[in-house]
């Protein structure tokens, strides 16, 4: 294997493990954000009963 | 037909699903910011999920693929290169973190502020030709894709990009940026689990001796060093760099992202840490095409070449979870695009002719009528155009049309006292000079005298979009402040 290959991949095992953990960390803890998204908003038939009050 | 009856009810479940999700969350009221930026609530998880998601589609994986099949290992540098330009404009904030304080929601609004309505409608046309123009190639693309790597071959591209409009453009018109970011989310999910699972069943197959041997044999030292590559050299490593800088602080489906972060402090932890991913997103694409040219030689077609591969050695079951969650990115990524330019032609140029501006039912309307022209035009363009150079070298040579503009108006109005509009057009159309310059030319350059050939040079043009953009700016300001004093601007929230 070429030595500039070698760093090639050195270069790519680093980064592709930044990936995935980025990823898996942000899969655990995306979803309490997405559950404080949609509770700061009112949903359509909220807003109708707010409304009819 | 390489896939299965696992990977067909994964792949109908799993876009099922999708849709269902993205229609349930149209519940939740929207106003216009809620329709364009998610009513500016997104959190740093969140936020990381849907940017990452947004410019992660099918055809990145192709044109990515397609770099490495073409290039070799030195096609990797542009990942390094769009990580620190994103990185760089994370830490710092530079451009992002003033425009969230501005409390905008496009680019071109900017430009109203800082220089004039004239400006921000000339902005917005430059914005929505070269986005739209960008996102032309992106059906055809995907469709080479999936008619890869599903086993229908290439007869079946047309049908292929037909029905993927047919669903992006009822998911986009119906939703809005709260289904965008959601679907997002779950995307981001699915498809990193399928990226790791790939880049295994590559490396059980295709070892790494074999592509060094490709490599070399292809390319020589080219396949290895960018400098050496006759496709690449200084001039298009110093491009890329100037335009992954600008793209991160001003390419709009982006910044849109950045813009609806709940503040400025969130929209740099977001960019930061997404930026860092960037180089792995490429990488990884890149990597799994030069595995494509090992196991085929270099004959194949480029673009195929890295769907083919995977339908081979990607076992049944994660195929099906590959490409749903390709087609579940793409549909994100079109749907955050088509948002995005949609917006930018409502916002920024329809209501640039009405001053008493139109109320926010009738400007999601508006909004929606243009996403789906926009649609119209992906088609037709799609079928029609052939792509000079690579699809990656076209994608950032559209972008740099109105990037390279963009970034000397914003970035002057933001942090230089003497910017004026006269700057302000001079760098937007001299930014936009070069590329269209390249991508008309370039079909002719045959019959172009020797003294004009460096323009057809996608590098050279590239680099000269961005040269010319500054020049304007300073030039223009300089010469003219008497005449068009600059304006002054403050923003309505602090910079941190």
């Amino acid at each position: 294997m070429p030595d500039k290959m070698l760093i090639w991949m050195v270069l790519f095992g680093i980064f592709a493990v930044c990936f995935f953990v980025i990823a898996a960390y942000v899969s655990v803890t995306g979803v309490a954000d997405v559950k404080a998204l949609l509770t700061r908003h009112v949903t359509s038939d909220d807003a109708e009963k707010a409304e009819n009050k | 037909m390489t896939f299965n009856t696992l990977d067909w009810t994964i792949l109908i479940v799993y876009l099922l699903l999708t849709v269902s999700i993205g229609l349930w969350v149209r519940r939740y009221v929207e106003d216009l910011a809620g329709y364009i930026v998610a009513g500016r609530n997104i959190k740093v998880s969140l936020g990381i999920a849907t940017f990452a998601a947004t410019e992660m589609g099918t055809i990145t994986f192709v044109y990515f693929g397609e770099l490495g099949y073409v290039s070799g290992f030195s096609c990797f540098i542009i990942g390094i290169l769009a990580m620190m330009g994103y990185m760089i404009v994370g830490r710092t904030g530079f451009i992002i973190a003033r425009l969230r304080a501005f409390g905008m929601m496009t680019i071109p609004e900017f430009y109203e502020i800082r220089y004039s309505r004239r400006v921000r409608l000339v902005g917005g046309i430059i914005l929505f030709l070269g986005g739209v123009l960008n996102m032309g190639i992106f059906l055809k693309f995907d469709g080479i894709f999936l008619s890869e790597v599903m086993g229908f071959g290439p007869d079946a591209l047309a049908f292929i990009m037909t029905l993927m409009l047919v669903i992006v453009m009822a998911y986009t018109i119906l939703g809005g940026m709260f289904s965008v970011v959601i679907t997002d989310f779950m995307q981001y999910v699915i498809l990193s689990f399928s990226m790791l699972v790939t880049t295994i069943a590559v490396l059980l197959e295709v070892d790494l001796g074999q592509m060094a041997e490709a490599v070399a044999g292809s390319y020589g030292d080219g396949g290895f060093d960018p400098v050496a590559n006759p496709r690449f050299g200084w001039t298009f490593l110093v491009w890329v760099f100037v335009s992954n800088l600008a793209a991160a602080a001003l390419w709009q489906p982006g910044v849109s992202k950045a813009l609806a972060s709940e503040s400025p402090a969130v929209a740099k932890k977001v960019f930061l840490v997404t930026g860092l991913s960037f180089a792995g997103r490429a990488m990884i694409p890149m990597f799994w095409g030069i595995a494509a040219l090992a196991f085929f030689g270099p004959g194949e077609n480029s673009a195929s070449a890295m769907p083919k591969l995977l339908a081979e050695v990607v076992p049944g079951g994660f195929l099906g979870l590959l490409v749903a969650g390709l087609l579940a990115a793409s549909m994100s990524t079109y749907s955050s695009y088509l948002l995005a330019w949609s917006s930018v032609v409502t916002l920024d140029v329809v209501s640039c002719f009405r001053p008493a501006g139109f109320d926010e039912r009738t400007t999601i309307r508006i909004t929606r009528f243009f996403a789906g022209l926009i649609g119209i035009f992906l088609l037709i363009f799609g079928l029609w155009y052939e792509v000079p150079d690579t699809a990656y070298q076209y994608l950032f040579i559209t972008g740099a049309m109105y990037t390279a503009g963009a970034l000397g108006c914003v970035t002057a109005g933001l942090y230089w006292k003497k910017a004026n509009l006269v700057g302000a057009y001079a760098a937007l159309i001299l930014g936009a000079a070069a590329p269209a310059g390249f991508l008309i030319l370039e079909r002719f350059a045959a019959y172009l005298p020797q003294w004009l050939r460096f323009v057809t040079d996608v590098n050279v043009s590239g680099v000269l979009s961005f040269a010319l953009a500054a020049l304007g700016m300073v030039l223009g300001s300089l010469l003219t402040q008497r005449a068009h004093p600059p304006k002054h601007v403050q923003p309505e929230a602090s910079y941190a």
